[in-house]
């Protein structure tokens, strides 16, 4: 039993990574930007099925794929910015929640349409060895998601806080117009954090290809659960969203393993916690009273 | 040096007109004061300088240098520095990052020297803003964030400075000591001012020139001496 416990609770640690390496492009999307950015799901989607393509098909390592659908996520980001969003954003919320919201399911539908709405497994070899700890295994690919996710959340992070795009991007994201006035391109630097964030998105989807079945609506529930994290740690609060993740992935791999019937349980347990904290607390955990 | 020189038509918004039409000029080293009441023009005609109220034309010359096609960021590129009325903030930036990211959006990466420099000028005329470094800029009183405010706008080494009402909401203790840092910024940088500002009797002792504004109209315009000078313009728009 224990055993089970502290297996459950590993896996469901590496998955709260996963997680976290999803909302970590998400947060700064939207912290920066305020663009509730729903088809973020569908980049990590892309992400993961061009890393998919690129192992079974050119038999690309695993690790060069997913930086390469990161690369390749961040273009398509800035072309979904310039073409589409920079223009949206000049109108009001309601359009840019619906406009986002429509990309979403275009992208998922057209990949539906061409790929099929298939699960497909990528057979790769595990990128590193398995762990044994305190007498459970952790196969190696958690191990690499964990890490991986853990790095990506790092990244952002230090973007956002040591760097002087960052200071910039805090800066449009507190008051766009006196940014302007302090001669910063903010229509520069919201590009800036899309595309870092669709990279991250994209990267991320790579780490999806190595756990979870590659598939069209993979996204769907990444990105509703990265909403779910950022909500709980507080918007554009990157370390509160990482503890979010780990909440949300214990809540609900605990309930799955150990309730009988519990895999359709957790994911509702989870969301139940989120609603409760909103309740209580509704800038979020972590989040501070003038964050907006 | 830094002769600035700047023309409006039509600022308004939308379907309103504000300002018919303003012209108006300063130097280098001289402070240019936009007087008027409650809704008479100002904040409209400072914004539409700076481009972000719609104007039917407008023109901004530098040292004979033509401005005008350049929007709100390149503006302060080309270090027009705007200081907006109601002592806006990085709120949630320290005051460090306030100054060190307004100085940071300019300048090469490189340029560590000149920063620090900036840094004990800025820290000069405020000293309080040494204390705060620290301290999240929305965390400070009215009075702090403005010079704040001022501070960020030196860190770009500014040819022109435009400031709307800096006085509003400050204790008249912190006027007298914010409109002397202006003083000695304008005397010691060689920088142009032009601020809009209600508070005539505060004005006056550093302005050099001033434009009276009446329901958008320029109601007279002259020198501080002219203008104090002309009794029955001072009683009649100023209430002095």
């Amino acid at each position: 039993m224990t055993a089970a416990i502290i297996q459950a609770v590993l896996l469901s640690l590496t998955v709260a990574a996963l997680y976290a390496a999803v909302a970590a492009g998400l947060t700064l999307t939207v912290g920066v930007t305020r663009i509730i950015n729903f088809a973020h799901g569908e980049f990590v989607m892309l992400g993961a099925f061009l890393t998919y393509w690129l192992y079974t098909r050119f038999g690309l390592s695993p690790w060069l794929g997913m930086l390469a659908s990161g690369v390749a996520l961040g273009l398509f980001s800035m072309l979904v910015y310039r073409g589409f969003l920079a223009r949206v954003l000049k109108q009001d919320e309601h359009n840019q929640l619906l406009a986002t919201l429509g990309l979403s399911i275009l992208i998922l539908n057209i990949a539906i349409i061409l790929w099929s709405p298939d699960p497909r497994v990528m057979q790769a070899p595990a990128l590193l060895p398995s762990a044994q700890f305190a007498g459970v295994t952790i196969p190696g690919n958690n191990i690499v998601v964990a890490i991986v996710g853990l790095l990506l959340f790092l990244v952002m992070l230090g973007i956002k806080n040591h760097t002087r795009y960052g200071t910039q991007m805090r800066f449009a994201s507190d008051d766009p117009a006196l940014a302007m006035h302090a001669g910063i391109n903010v229509d520069r630097i919201f590009e800036l954090s899309f595309v870092i964030g669709g990279a991250a998105a994209g990267l991320s989807g790579g780490l999806v290809a190595l756990v979870l079945y590659v598939q069209p609506t993979v996204g769907v529930d990444l990105v509703i659960r990265a909403f779910a994290i950022i909500a709980l740690g507080g918007l554009g609060n990157i370390p509160g969203a990482l503890i979010g993740a780990a909440i949300l992935a214990l809540v609900e791999g605990l309930i799955s393993t150990f309730v009988p019937g519990g895999g359709s349980w957790g994911f509702g347990v989870a969301f139940l916690i989120l609603l409760l904290v909103l309740l209580v607390r509704p800038s979020g955990l972590f989040g501070k009273q003038v964050h907006a | 040096m830094n002769r600035f020189e700047v023309t409006i038509e039509k600022a308004g918004y939308g379907e309103l007109v504000v300002v018919p039409s303003l012209s108006l000029e300063v130097s280098g080293g001289e402070l240019l004061v936009l007087l008027g009441p409650n809704g008479a023009g100002k904040t409209t005609s400072l914004r539409a300088l700076v481009g972000t109220v719609e104007t039917a034309a407008r023109r901004l010359k530098l040292d004979g240098q033509d401005l005008s096609a350049l929007s709100a960021w390149q503006l302060a590129r080309a270090r027009i520095a705007f200081v907006p009325d109601g002592a806006r903030c990085f709120a949630n930036a320290t005051v460090e990052e306030n100054l060190r990211g307004a100085f940071e959006a300019l300048s090469p990466r490189d340029a560590h020297g000149e920063r620090r420099r900036l840094f004990e000028l800025v820290f000069e005329l405020f000293p309080i803003l040494r204390e705060r470094l620290g301290q999240l800029a929305g965390s400070m009183s009215g009075g702090q964030r403005q010079m704040l405010a001022v501070a960020r706008a030196l860190m770009i080494e500014p040819r022109v400075m435009v400031l709307d009402e800096p006085s509003a909401g400050l204790a008249p203790k912190l006027v007298e000591e914010l409109f002397e840092a202006l003083g000695r910024i304008k005397s010691t940088s060689g920088c142009a001012i032009v601020m809009a500002e209600q508070n005539f009797a505060a004005a006056m002792s550093v302005a050099d020139t001033c434009l009276v504004l009446d329901e958008g109209h320029v109601a007279l315009t002259g020198t501080m001496e002219e203008v104090t000078r002309n009794e029955k313009l001072r009683i009649a728009y100023l209430g002095l």
